[in-house]
Parts: C-alpha cells; sequence; structure tokens
C-alpha cells in the first residue's frame, strides 16, 4: 500500500473510528488522540493485514485502545469523562436539518440515549455501539472484541433489555412515548 | 435463529436508517410475515435502533488527518535519511574481501597430514607392537633393579650394622 491508497483509506474511515472512539470515550481529545494512533498503526503494519480485514482490524484496535484508556481513567472519574460535546453535535445536526423542531427532537433522543449507555458497562456499551451503530454482524462484533459468536449473541440481548431499562428509568414519559410512535 | 434470519434483522436496521434497497425491502417484508423470531425481534431492535440512529457520525477533525499525514512524511524522510549498512562500495569492498579470503584458502598447499595406523602394512605394525612389549619390559627390569639398589644402599648408610645384616640376608632372599 503506497501513500494515494492511504490517503483513500483514511478518507473512508475516519468519521466511523473518529465516531466510535469519541462515542466510547466521551472525550474529544481522546478520541482525536485514538484515531491518529490507529492509522499510524495501520501504516506501520500495513504489509500485515489482509485487505479484507483492515476494517475489522482497525475498528479491533480502536476498541482496545479505547479499553486501555477507559480503563486508566477509571481511577481518575472526572466530569470530562461523561462529558459529550454537544456543541459540536448541535453544529453538525443544524448542517444536516433544518427543521428546528426534528433537531430537537434528535437532541432529545440522542442525549436520553447518551445518558442511559452511561448506565451500561463499557463493554456493553461496546456491544450496542457495534450492533446498533456500526450495524456489524455477531460475528464481525466477535472478531473485534474478541469473543465468540454465542457470546456476543447473549451480550447483545442482555444489553438490549438494560438500555431499555435504564432509558425507561431516566425518562419514564418520554421512552414510553417515543416507543409508541416508533412501533406504531 | 437461522444464519439467514440474522442477514434479514440487520436489514431491519438498515431500514430503520432508510438505506435499505426497494428490492431488500420487499424481501424483508415477506420474510417478517412468515417468520415470527424475527417480526417479535425487529420489533424489539425498532425502538433502540431510531435512538441510535439519532446519533450523527462526527467527522474527524482536519488538524487530526494533517497531524498523521506529517507523521507519515517525517518517517519516510527519516528512513531515507538514515544511512543503509551496505552501501555500493561498502558491499564491493566487503566482497573483494571474502574473494581474497576464498582464494588464499584454495590456493595455499595442503599441510601434511600425520601419519597413521593406516598407512603401515599389518606385518610392520606387528613388528612395532613387539618392539614396544620388549621395551616395556626391560625398562621394568631396569626399574626392580635400581630400586634394589637404593634400597640396599639406603640400608647400609643409615642403618645400624645388626639390624643392617638381617635385613641384608632377608633381601638376598627377596
Amino acid at each position: 500500500m503506497n501513500e494515494k491508497e492511504f490517503e483513500k483509506l483514511l478518507l473512508l474511515h475516519k468519521d466511523r473510528i473518529f465516531s466510535y472512539a469519541f462515542y466510547l470515550l466521551r472525550n474529544r481529545h481522546d478520541a482525536e488522540d485514538v484515531t491518529q494512533e490507529v492509522f499510524l498503526r495501520y501504516w506501520n503494519n500495513r504489509n500485515n493485514v489482509e485487505k479484507k480485514t483492515r476494517l475489522a482490524w482497525m475498528m479491533r484496535v480502536t476498541h482496545n485502545r479505547c479499553m486501555d484508556l477507559l480503563r486508566t481513567k477509571r481511577a481518575q472519574v472526572t466530569k470530562e469523562r461523561y462529558e459529550l460535546n454537544i456543541d459540536s453535535l448541535r453544529e453538525h445536526l443544524a448542517s444536516e436539518q433544518d427543521d428546528p423542531a426534528v433537531s430537537y427532537e434528535i437532541i432529545e433522543m440522542r442525549k436520553m440515549l447518551l445518558e442511559a449507555m452511561d448506565s451500561l458497562s463499557e463493554k456493553t456499551r461496546s456491544f450496542m455501539l457495534l450492533y446498533f451503530y456500526e450495524g456489524l454482524r455477531y460475528r464481525e462484533i466477535g472478531e473485534i472484541m474478541g469473543e465468540s459468536e454465542s457470546t456476543v449473541k447473549v451480550s447483545v440481548h442482555r444489553g438490549k433489555a438494560q438500555l431499555k431499562v435504564a432509558l425507561r428509568k431516566l425518562y419514564p414519559e418520554k421512552a414510553e412515548r417515543y416507543k409508541n410512535e416508533i412501533t406504531m | 435463529m437461522k444464519s439467514r434470519c440474522e442477514t434479514y434483522q440487520r436489514w431491519a436496521l438498515e431500514r430503520t436508517r432508510g438505506e435499505l434497497p426497494s428490492i431488500k425491502n420487499y424481501l424483508l417484508t415477506r420474510h417478517l410475515s412468515r417468520c415470527d423470531e424475527c417480526a417479535s425481534q425487529v420489533k424489539e431492535d425498532a425502538e433502540l435502533a431510531c435512538y441510535f440512529n439519532a446519533l450523527p457520525r462526527i467527522s474527524c477533525p482536519e488538524p487530526v488527518l494533517q497531524r498523521i499525514r506529517s507523521t507519515i512524511v517525517n518517517q519516510r524522510v527519516k528512513a531515507a535519511d538514515r544511512k543503509p549498512l551496505f552501501t555500493p562500495l561498502r558491499l564491493s569492498l566487503a566482497a573483494s574481501a571474502i574473494g581474497a579470503i576464498l582464494l588464499v584458502i584454495v590456493l595455499l598447499p595442503r599441510r601434511e597430514s600425520e601419519s597413521t595406523i593406516q598407512n603401515y602394512s599389518a606385518a610392520e605394525v606387528e613388528k612395532a607392537r613387539k618392539q614396544a612389549e620388549w621395551s616395556l619390559a626391560l625398562t621394568g627390569k631396569l626399574i626392580r633393579k635400581n630400586e634394589k639398589k637404593v634400597i640396599r644402599e639406603t640400608i647400609i648408610e643409615q642403618f645400624p650394622s645388626s639390624i643392617r645384616k638381617a635385613l641384608d640376608e632377608s633381601l638376598k632372599i627377596f
């Protein structure tokens, strides 16, 4: 792989890697560092990684690096850990959505989800992000997290239940309203 | 759950994001009307999928990409600066040195190997063995003779005369 091909790969997967790291870490600076490290590691190992497994390789490195960071940061619990860069999200959303009413609803759902996700363990949070947000298959999630397919299946199932409980506990009325709207 | 069911469940998630092509949408609808397990699973997933669909993809900041690019360029520059171990000059010098050593080894006359028993006939070996046996026997005889001489001289010079006489007689018998 030459620099030109790497540039293509970088542009193709940069947002995916950054978003996953950001939602797991909830810290923009850490997510930036992780993204940089992942791509540089890929560049240094480009001859050892098969073309087919590129994305899975990068996602695995991202996941492992995020878990390492969370482990080291667990001791120093700060506000920043759970801080979400709402301004950047609003900015992002503003460019996408013109209807302010829709934007508000989406922001509200996002806030609910992120708060509910905080009640999950870091591992379960990863399972949920990879399943729902990245839209990966159980086998692919297993490859990234180093778990068997059946373990992933069970963990995703448990994660869904935990997340629903957390949503209803945190926002009983709103969660019920959204549920009715969605399942209608 | 059949592996096909998992595919349909993935399609259902794609449908919540509005990313499912119409043909797949048709196949999914047909499958859900027949498979109760998938239908309940999809219904269950739909609620959470909507929350996750509200999470946007966040653009990786440009400075991060620039840092990645510049690090790669720096790595390339460093690699180019690093002097290689085998420059053409060094390589040719090493090759000629090795060639000279090999030439000396090949052209130098070999030292004659030491003679071994295999270079002699059986008769010559037998003769040599007998000679060696004879010399060993003679040497042993001389040693014993000298031993007697030394003992006698010690007795004569250092022992009292009465003891010397008795010992002298016993020595004769011995």
